[in-house]
């Protein structure tokens, strides 16, 4: 009893029901950005009100998710950045009646989190609390979402923080994160894809807190929202989770820009990003294809990509070959999607959905030595699944393996609600668990290597390479130079004759399509 | 005044559900087979899923010869080599057929091994488990393969000036104890591993031994089930672990400061460690009592000194923007005394000196009794619901097992370590920051691109 008065208590300190959202400043034109002019995109019809996803369980941490379909891609020109510091500024800053410190001060007992993600074409705001404190909780996060102060010196102190994020850390101590920023950069140049989540050093420069103030209102709207809400939360909450993030609504608010088609390469490119103090070789690449979740192909696709190489998993064949077989560096996958790790896990993040995708192989660090070597296996093991698929005993193996491993995607209430909520997103019916076991389960060898057919392009393939000598990278490269290998150990005789093959194998990449950019450019502008 | 009534209210409401509340949603059991294996089991509500670790009490702590840093982590690798009933590739493509998720992950004091796997495949992973942990066997070509992995893993870490700090600091703050050393190791070391083969595999013999180990399984697991096929399964193993004479280190008189140029543009950032003690000690309970409140204490320092809605966190990353970053290592415990780390990221141009000496300024007052009593509580609250919080799957339920296990020998120090929190009080703060948090016990790395600021 002495628990629900407590709860009155909080709530009525609160305030109750939220007010009217603020009315923020309109956005500045495009023009005054001064940056380089994307081409004018077409906009969506804006959705009615928010979609929402109520998913009770058992579970004593209850999870809120308010996942915006609207990310970076929609970056105004010249103010790179500005969904970042918007959704970073909201999600860390004051909120409602509290600053900053006092919505820490109130968060901080009850261990409650709030965070937020930016990615290219989401982003969403994520709560957690444990069941004692959910309706208490709740009126904070919602106050974050619809009365974020969205203060000069917040927005100031998260400015600080994302640029030194891209322009220190993603640069200078992250060389895998790097190459694959630099991939994305490459695949989109040109197209609202084509910088980080982060923004650019220019465009964060740029932006003004009355910036942020406007795109949110223009573009965290309900509209455009997904609400979820999973866990052993009280009765009635989630009812008033979806009158309230309805209310966020405004004439500023407009639909998503309809994305341009990303330009293919008629023929395979490098992009070496010369970093001098690079102690190891970081190699991302791929080509961008266009299946998503709800594509009839997304499944073969899913397939394919973990006979590859399932994200840290040795099912895949690149790492059996490029680190099971010859301890070249610590791991070697491939991915049907843009992939996020969450934290730890092996797993991907929920509400990382795009409506374009890429196909992508990513090898992690290598010893500058081996890094031709290994670009070789890969192209060259990629060059030969698109020409002659998988064999029916490959099939059954990964199909074997897959079946059961995706389970643990969905381990917890959270991501069960997270990957239905992408379900939404990408307008795929059904339970992606159930959905996905189906259409595994019936594929035939030959329908899954006619997918291979339709999109492994390997002649469309775009690899970013983080190397300290690029121009002498640049040169082994166009003219094609055998790349010997030694290795600490005794291998097989059958790796040794396949080697011989890889040492020697033609990427047919000519100099003019090697293309070196100083790291210091990387993300500037 | 505003601040300390809201508080008060969200008191009000955490206290006493927090008295009710349980770590675990059951009571966990154990078990210790006769040759020494110990057996954990929850039951977790998780339809169809299981967690199963093995926790080795092995870690870089163990790593006395020299130039042997980083055979602990390379057996997290040896370990997936297979043996002569499942090598490698057949041990590999049995896991892949019940879609389980394996991995490792090794630390200064343990090395744990985690698959996560459908509870149909229970007997399966028994069976696969115990035959690795009994019958391990690799190749030296195998094992030289490996030690490339191995050294792929620290080219992967090394673009990063955390591995840099860390070694800094660790180096400054231990002159005798394994603690000096990372869990990868020095890289000499690992550019020599491919020639020591015949050392990795007396180093499995010496530490891979049943009473060393602990089975941990969390999830849709039915305990007297998995005792039967553990029993079937383990029952034959023998050894005794290995007992090496760990390095006592001094007590500190003094502290140590390095400083790291980094090669590349790099924001200003500090690695402090003040010298705490081991997480427990002890043979009678009063004496592990004693220990866990003390850790409990510094548990409760994290929070007071270092958290987002601290004093100090509010000036420094909010209000003056001096710093971009700064927390603590708060859940990091260990079996010697190791320590209390704090890590913080500076705005460019900013000196290093005062930050340090406003960190130090904040020890000091709490060694002075300067303690709000409303914040201490707020800090005991918080950890609590954090731990329950991070409780989701097995996994996590099975991780948090072998933390305490691995560190304090038992599952009881969990409970224990709960109970001395909640009774932590302003002196129990003072006396932690009086005896640890001193000038003398500081070991400070710094790092920038250019000359020290």
């Amino acid at each position: 009893m002495k628990n629900a008065i407590a709860i009155l208590l909080l709530a009525a300190a609160c305030g109750g029901p939220a007010p009217e959202p603020r009315e923020y400043p309109p956005m500045p034109d495009d023009d005054s950005a001064g940056g380089e002019r994307l081409q004018v995109l077409a906009r969506e019809a804006l959705r009615d009100g928010p979609r929402m996803l109520v998913q009770r369980s058992a579970s004593p941490v209850v999870t809120f998710r308010v996942a915006f379909d609207s990310g970076s891609a929609e970056d105004e020109a010249g103010r790179e950045g500005v969904t970042m510091l918007t959704a970073r500024t909201m999600a860390e800053g004051g909120a409602g009646d509290l600053t900053f410190a006092e919505l820490s001060e109130r968060l901080y007992p009850m261990a409650g989190r709030i965070a937020t993600r930016v990615s290219r074409d989401q982003t969403v705001f994520v709560g957690q609390v444990h069941r004692d404190h959910a309706a208490a909780f709740y009126e904070l996060f919602r106050d974050v979402l619809l009365r974020p102060r969205m203060e000069d010196d917040d927005f100031a102190r998260i400015r600080q923080q994302v640029t030194t994020e891209l322009a220190v850390n993603l640069r200078n101590a992250d060389d895998e994160e790097l190459g694959k920023e630099s991939l994305q950069a490459f695949l989109y140049a040109g197209h609202p894809f084509g910088h980080p989540a982060l923004g650019t050093e220019a465009g964060l420069a740029r932006v003004q807190a009355d910036d942020a103030r406007a795109h949110r209102a223009r573009f965290f709207c309900a509209g455009r929202a997904t609400v979820g809400i999973t866990g052993d939360f009280p009765e009635g909450l989630a009812a008033q989770a979806e009158r309230d993030i309805g209310r966020l609504s405004s004439d500023a608010c407009v639909g998503r820009a309809i994305l341009p088609a990303p330009t293919a390469p008629e023929a395979p490119r490098v992009l070496l990003v010369h970093k001098p103090s690079a102690q190891s070789t970081a190699v991302s690449m791929g080509f961008p294809i266009d299946v998503t979740r709800a594509h009839p192909d997304y499944a073969a696709l899913t397939l394919v990509a973990s006979y590859l190489g399932q994200h840290r998993q040795f099912v895949g064949r690149l790492m059996q070959q490029i680190r099971g077989e010859r301890g070249l560096n610590y791991g070697d996958y491939a991915y049907a999607e843009h992939f996020t790790q969450e934290g730890w896990s092996r797993f991907p993040v929920p509400n990382d959905g795009r409506r374009q995708q890429y196909f992508s192989i990513w090898l992690r660090p290598l010893r500058p030595e081996t890094a031709h070597f290994a670009i070789r296996l890969a192209v060259r093991e990629l060059r030969r699944v698109a020409s002659e698929g998988l064999t029916q005993a490959e099939l059954d193996h990964v199909r074997g393996f897959i079946q059961q491993y995706f389970a643990l995607y969905l381990q917890t209430a959270g991501r069960r609600l997270g990957f239905a909520m992408d379900d939404a997103f990408y307008g795929a019916d059904g339970d992606y668990l159930e959905r996905m076991r189906a259409a595994w389960a019936s594929l035939t060898l030959e329908q899954v290597n006619a997918a291979i057919r339709r999109h492994l392009r390997p002649e469309r393939l775009s690899i970013a390479v983080v190397v300290a000598d690029s121009e002498a990278f640049a040169t082994a490269l166009a003219s094609d130079t055998p790349s010997p290998i030694t290795y600490e150990a005794e291998v097989p005789a059958a790796v040794l004759e396949e080697d011989r093959a890889i040492v020697e194998y033609p990427l047919g990449i000519p100099r003019d399509r090697i293309q070196i950019v100083p790291l210091a450019d990387m993300f500037a502008r | 005044m505003r601040h300390a009534m809201n508080l008060a209210v969200v008191l009000a409401l955490s206290v006493p559900a927090l008295a009710g509340a349980q770590t675990f949603p059951n009571a966990p059991r154990t078990d210790r087979l006769p040759n020494g294996l110990s057996v954990i089991s929850v039951r977790t509500d998780s339809p169809g899923i299981i967690a199963y670790f093995t926790l080795v009490r092995v870690g870089a702590r163990d790593e006395i010869e020299q130039g042997h840093s980083g055979y602990a982590h390379l057996f997290e690798h040896m370990m997936f080599r297979g043996t002569e009933t499942y090598p490698q590739d057949r041990y590999e493509a049995t896991i892949q057929s019940f879609g389980a998720d394996n991995n490792a992950f090794t630390t200064q004091d343990m090395t744990v091994y985690t698959v996560t796997a459908p509870s149909s495949a229970l007997d399966r992973v028994v069976e696969l488990e115990a035959d690795r942990f009994q019958h391990l066997s690799y190749t030296e070509a195998a094992y030289r393969t490996e030690t490339g992995a191995v050294r792929g893993e620290y080219d992967m870490n090394a673009s990063s000036p955390f591995l840099r700090m860390w070694q800094g600091l660790s180096e400054i703050a231990f002159s005798r104890h394994t603690y000096g050393h990372t869990t990868l190791g020095y890289l000499r070391d690992i550019e020599r591993m491919p020639e020591e083969v015949e050392y990795s595999r007396s180093f499995f013999t010496r530490f891979y031994t049943p009473d060393n180990c602990t089975v941990i399984v969390a999830g849709d697991v039915d305990h007297d089930a998995l005792m039967q096929v553990v029993r079937q399964r383990y029952g034959a193993w023998r050894g005794r672990r290995a007992q090496p004479t760990i390095p006592v280190e001094p007590e500190p008189t003094a502290g140590a400061r390095q400083h790291v140029d980094w090669p590349s543009e790099a924001a200003p950032r500090i690695f402090l460690g003040w010298r705490q003690p081991a997480f427990v000690t002890g043979r009678r309970e009063r004496d592990r009592r004693a220990a866990l409140r003390t850790s409990a204490a510094l548990r409760v320092v994290h929070g007071l000194a270092f958290s987002e809605p601290s004093p100090l966190y509010q000036r420094l990353v909010v209000d003056e923007q001096r710093a971009i970053e700064l927390g603590s290592w708060d859940e990091d415990i260990t079996r010697d005394p190791h320590l209390f780390v704090v890590q913080a990221t500076l705005r460019e141009g900013e000196a290093f000196d005062p930050i340090l000496a406003d960190m130090q300024a904040t020890m000091d007052a709490f060694a002075r009794g300067e303690v709000d009593a409303a914040r201490l509580e707020a800090v005991k609250s918080h950890v609590r619901y954090a731990m329950l919080s991070d409780l989701e799957t097995p996994s996590d339920v099975a991780n948090l097992i072998a933390q305490f296990v691995g560190i304090g020998g038992s599952l009881d120090v969990l409970e224990g370590f709960l109970e001395e929190l909640r009774a932590v009080t302003a002196e129990d703060v003072a006396r932690v920051a009086r005896d640890y948090l001193t000038e003398s016990r500081r070991f400070v790395v710094t790092l920038s691109h250019g000359s020290a600021q």
